[in-house]
C-alpha cells in the first residue's frame, strides 16, 4: 500500500504546480478522517483497530477521493465523501476484502450526486490564477467564500466539450478554445501523464499486473478510435480520451483494486476492457462529462459474474467433464 | 539419459530446496527402540485386524494384523519381542487423535524366521508378484499410502503402457528417496524392471529432479536396461502424481479418474525397492528411510523401524528440547504438525522436519482477492474463491469451484500475502463434506431399512396365516436332534411375533 502512495506523488506534485496548495490540505483532511472513520467502524464491529489500520488501504482510499474532488472544495465535502466511502462503501459490506464496490468511487459518486455544484468547481485551466498559499488555502477550504471560488473555477475540458457538443458545435469549431492543451485538455493532460508515470512504476515494481490497467486503457482508446474514425467532428480521438478527466487515475489506481474487480486472467481483461468502453460511452453519450466512476462501479457489480464464467481450464478437465462435483457428488 | 520430450504443468513455484543439508550424508542405522507402537491403520484403506494377543511373543517379520478387505493391508512385527498392549495411542494426525495400535516391547535380539526367497524373478507370474507384494504389507511410501498390490493388480488388469517410478522429491528438505537411489540404485532398477514386466508396461521411466545429480549418477552407473532415466526441472509440486504424468507424457488424468485410466501407473522409488525386497527375498515392509532435517545441527537420513516413536528418533539425532520448534511429519508445504511426539513413525512418514517457531507469527489478515494464488495453482483453481466458499461453509459453491480437484500442495498458502492458511480451509472442507456424504448415505440406508421393515409388517398384517405355513414347512422336514432345536426356535419366534401383533 505504501508503494501505491509513492506512485501517487507525481500526480500530487502536478496538482500542486497547477492548482496550488489546496490539494495538500485536502489530502490531510482525507487521511485523518479516513483513519478516524475506519477506527470507529472497526470498533463498532468489535475488531481491534490497530491491526487493520496498519495495512494502509484506508489511507489510499482517502488520497484517491481527495484527488478526485476539486482542490478548493469545502472541508465537509471530503469528510462526507470519506465517511460514505469507509462506512457504507467498505464496512457495511463486511470490511476489507468484502466490499463489492470500490469504496473511493462510492464516496465520489455520493458527492457527485448530492453536491453536483461543489464537485464541479475545478480551477479554471485557461486562466492564469494566483493561487493562495498554504494559509490562504486553509482559509478557503474552511470557510469556502463563494465569490473567491467562483473567481477561480471554470469548466474542465470534458465539461466544455460536453456543453459545446450539446450546442451542436463541431470539434473543429472548438479546437481553438483555450481549454485545450498540447494533446488533450490543458493541465489535465499533465495530471494524467503523472498518473501514467506512477502507474508505470507500479507495473514495473509488480505491485499491479498489466491486465486490468492496460485492458481498461485499450477499451477506452479502442472505442474512442472507432468513434473518431466514424466521425471526427462529433467524437474526440483516443489520445484526448486517454489523457482527459480521471482516465489514467482510474486505469492504475481504481480499476486495479483487487477486492472489487475480477480475478481470473480472462476476467480481468474483460473487466478492464468493459470499464474502459463504458467510460467512453458515458463521456460521449451520457449525461456526465466523465464516466470513470460510474463505469467502474457498474463493472464492480458484474465482477462476481465475470469471475464465474471465466474460470480457467482445470488440470484434467475438458468441457465434457465440467463440474463433475455437481453431478457425481451432490 | 534419454531424449524424452518433456512437458510443463501450469502453476507451481520454485522453492529453496534445502536438500544440501542431508543429500550427501549416508543414512544411519539406529538401535532398536525399546517399544514400537504400530497403528492398525497406516494408509488410506480399512484398518487391519490384530491377530496376536497381549502377552504373545513374536519374531521379527511375523504377521501381527490381517488385512480386512481388498484395500486393506497387513502389519508385520518390525523386531522380535512381546506384545504388551493393544490400545489407543497418539498418532500423527492433524487434530491430534488417538488410534488403535499394537504395542510391541522389543527384546533386542531381533530374531527372525527364515524368509521365503523367490526362485527366479524372471519367470514369476504377475499373480505371484502381486501375491508377494500383498503379503509383505507394502503401501505407497511416497504419499497417501495406497496399497501397492492394488496398484499393481489394477495395472495387470488394465492396459498400462507407461510405468513411472517417482523419484522426484519436490518438497524442500526431504532427501530419503534421493539417498535411497544413491545407496540402492540396483534395487531401484531391478524393482522397476520387475514391475514393468508384471504389469506389461512398454515404457518404464525413473524420474528424478535436476537437483539430485548424485542419485542420477548412481542410477546410471547401475546400467539400466530398457528403463528410461529422466531428469526433470525442480519446480514444486512436480513430484505430484498428476503433475509428473503431465511433465513426462503430456497427458492429463481426467478429473475424478485415476492415472490407470489413461494407461499410466506411478509408484514411488521407495515403494519399488520395497516391492523388490518383498518379491525377491520375501522381506516384509518393516522399515523405511526417514529424513530428519530443518533447524537442527545434525540433520540426516536414518533407517527407521515402523512404529518407532518420533521422540526416540529425535533423541537419536541429538534433539531433546523442542519447545521452540514445530515438528512436522512430511515437508514444509504439505506436512502435518506432530502434536504428540510419542506418536510413531508409520509407513507413509518420509520426513520429520524440525522448524523454529517464528518469534512474532503474524496472524492471517483479510483476503483482498489479490489473486496471487491463481497463477501458482498447479490445478488451475481459484483459491481466493474457494477460500470465500469454504470460510462461509458454502459447500455447493466450493464444489462449483472444484474443491475436490485441489491436491493440497500448498502453493496458494505459500504465496498468500495475507498469510491465510488456505490449504487448511480446503482440507477441512473436503473432510467435512466427505463426512456429510457418509452421514447422508447412512441416513439413506437407515431410511430404506425402516421402509422395508414397515412394508414387512404391513404384508404380515395382510396375510397373517402365512407365518403358520412357514411353520408347517419346517415340521415337514426330517427330524433329528438339531432340527428339533431349530423347530423350537422358530416356534418361539413365531409365538413372539403373534404376541407382538396381537393375533
Amino acid at each position: 500500500m505504501r508503494q501505491v502512495l509513492y506512485a501517487l506523488t507525481p500526480a500530487i506534485a502536478v496538482y500542486v504546480y497547477l492548482f496550488g496548495c489546496g490539494i495538500l490540505l485536502q489530502l490531510v483532511i482525507a487521511i485523518v478522517s479516513a483513519l478516524v472513520f475506519e477506527a470507529v467502524a472497526l470498533r463498532l464491529r468489535g475488531l481491534a483497530p490497530h491491526a487493520y489500520l496498519r495495512d494502509g488501504s484506508v489511507i489510499v482510499l482517502g488520497c484517491l477521493l481527495a484527488l478526485a474532488i476539486p482542490p478548493y472544495a469545502p472541508w465537509w465535502a471530503i469528510v462526507v465523501g470519506v465517511a460514505v466511502a469507509v462506512l457504507i462503501g467498505k464496512h457495511a459490506f463486511g470490511g476489507l476484502g468484502h466490499n463489492i464496490f470500490n469504496p473511493a468511487m462510492v464516496g465520489y459518486i455520493f458527492l457527485l450526486l448530492c453536491y453536483p455544484a461543489t464537485l464541479s468547481q475545478w480551477p479554471e485551466m485557461s486562466k492564469i490564477i494566483d493561487y493562495p498559499g498554504l494559509w490562504g488555502s486553509a482559509k478557503m477550504i474552511m470557510t469556502s467564500p463563494t465569490e473567491m471560488l467562483d473567481g477561480i473555477s471554470g469548466a474542465t475540458v470534458l465539461d466544455y466539450v460536453k456543453t459545446q457538443a450539446a450546442l451542436m458545435r463541431m470539434h473543429s469549431e472548438m479546437a481553438s478554445a483555450a481549454t485545450f492543451g498540447m494533446f488533450a485538455g490543458r493541465g489535465w493532460e499533465w495530471i494524467n501523464l503523472a498518473y501514467l508515470c506512477g502507474g508505470g512504476w507500479l507495473l514495473w515494481r509488480r505491485v499491479v499486473t498489466w491486465r486490468l490497467p492496460l485492458s481498461f486503457l485499450a477499451g477506452l482508446a479502442g472505442a474512442a478510435l472507432l468513434g473518431y474514425i466514424v466521425d471526427p467532428e462529433l467524437h474526440r480521438g483516443a489520445v484526448f480520451h486517454l489523457f482527459a478527466g480521471g482516465a489514467m487515475m482510474a486505469a492504475f489506481f481504481v480499476v486495479t483494486d483487487p477486492v472489487s474487480s475480477a480475478t481470473t486472467p480472462l476476467g480481468m481483461l474483460l473487466f478492464g476492457f468493459s470499464a474502459g468502453l463504458l467510460t467512453y460511452l458515458i463521456r460521449e453519450f451520457g449525461g456526465y462529462p466523465d464516466g470513470v466512476a460510474f463505469a467502474v462501479v457498474t463493472m464492480n457489480a458484474l465482477a462476481p459474474l465475470i469471475d464465474r464464467f471465466t474460470q480457467p481450464r482445470l488440470y484434467g478437465k475438458t468441457s465434457e467433464t465440467e463440474h463433475p462435483s455437481s453431478t457425481t457428488l451432490r | 539419459m534419454s531424449a524424452r520430450q518433456l512437458h510443463t504443468f501450469r502453476g507451481g513455484i520454485r522453492l529453496d530446496p534445502h536438500k544440501r543439508e542431508t543429500q550427501d550424508l549416508t543414512s544411519r542405522a539406529l538401535p532398536i527402540p525399546e517399544k514400537l507402537i504400530l497403528p492398525l491403520q497406516q494408509h488410506v484403506g480399512a484398518a487391519a485386524e490384530p491377530c496376536v494377543k497381549v502377552g504373545q511373543r513374536v519374531l521379527k517379520n511375523d504377521v501381527i494384523a490381517h488385512a480386512n478387505n481388498y484395500v486393506g493391508m497387513r502389519l508385520h512385527a518390525p523386531s522380535s519381542g512381546l506384545i504388551t498392549a493393544i490400545d489407543e495411542y497418539p498418532v500423527i494426525h492433524p487434530s491430534g487423535l488417538t488410534a488403535a495400535c499394537i504395542e510391541l516391547t522389543t527384546d533386542g535380539e531381533d530374531l527372525a524366521p527364515e524368509l521365503n526367497v523367490a526362485d527366479d524373478l524372471n519367470t514369476l507370474a504377475s499373480q505371484a508378484v502381486y501375491q508377494r507384494i500383498a503379503e509383505a504389507g507394502i503401501v505407497g511410501l511416497g504419499g497417501a499410502g495406497f496399497p501397492a498390490h492394488v496398484k499393481v493388480l489394477e495395472g495387470t488388469g488394465q492396459t498400462v503402457d507407461t510405468l513411472i517410478i517417482n523419484g522426484v522429491e519436490c518438497e524442500p528438505y526431504i532427501t530419503c528417496d534421493d539417498r535411497l537411489m544413491q545407496e540402492y540404485p540396483a534395487e531401484v532398477l531391478a524393482g522397476a524392471a520387475l514391475l514393468a514386466r508384471a504389469i506389461d508396461a512398454a515404457t518404464c521411466i525413473v524420474a528424478v529432479e535436476d537437483d539430485m545429480p548424485a542419485a542420477m549418477n548412481a542410477l546410471q552407473s547401475a546400467r539400466p536396461e530398457r528403463i528410461e532415466l529422466v531428469s526433470i526441472p525442480a519446480i514444486y509440486p512436480t513430484g505430484g502424481e498428476k503433475q509428473l504424468i503431465k511433465v513426462l507424457t503430456g497427458r492429463e488424468v481426467p478429473s475424478g479418474l485415476l492415472p490407470i485410466d489413461i494407461g499410466v501407473a506411478v509408484l514411488n522409488v521407495a515403494t519399488v525397492v520395497a516391492v523388490h525386497r518383498a518379491v525377491a527375498s520375501g522381506q516384509p515392509l518393516i522399515e523405511r528411510l526417514v529424513t530428519v532435517s530443518g533447524d537442527v545441527s545434525e540433520p540426516g537420513n536414518a533407517k527407521v523401524l515402523m512404529g518407532t516413536p518420533v521422540n526416540y528418533l529425535l533423541e537419536q539425532f541429538g534433539i531433546d528440547d523442542v519447545s521452540e520448534y514445530r515438528i512436522l511429519s512430511g515437508g514444509p508445504m504439505m506436512g502435518t504438525e506432530i502434536l504428540n511426539l510419542a506418536a510413531p513413525v508409520t509407513k507413509t512418514v518420509n520426513c520429520i522436519l524440525i522448524l523454529r517457531r517464528e518469534l512474532a507469527e503474524e496472524p492471517a489478515s483479510a483476503c483482498i482477492r489479490c489473486g496471487d494464488c491463481v497463477p501458482v495453482c498447479p490445478v488451475g483453481l481459484q483459491p481466493q474463491q474457494l477460500y470465500e466458499a469454504t470460510r462461509t461453509s458454502d459447500i455447493d459453491l466450493a464444489q462449483d469451484f472444484h474443491l475436490f480437484d485441489c491436491i493440497d500442495c500448498g502453493c496458494c498458502a505459500y504465496v498468500c500475502p495475507s498469510q491465510i492458511p488456505l490449504v487448511h480451509y480446503f482440507r477441512y472442507a473436503k473432510s467435512s463434506i466427505e463426512a456429510l456424504d457418509r452421514d447422508r448415505a447412512q441416513a439413506d440406508l437407515a431410511r430404506t431399512r425402516y421402509e422395508m421393515h414397515q412394508r414387512r409388517i404391513s404384508m404380515r398384517l395382510e396375510s397373517g396365516p402365512a407365518v403358520g405355513v412357514e411353520l408347517a414347512d419346517v415340521s415337514g422336514l426330517e427330524t433329528n436332534e438339531l432340527q428339533g432345536d431349530i423347530r423350537a426356535a422358530v416356534a418361539r419366534s413365531n409365538q413372539r411375533r403373534r404376541d407382538d401383533n396381537g393375533i
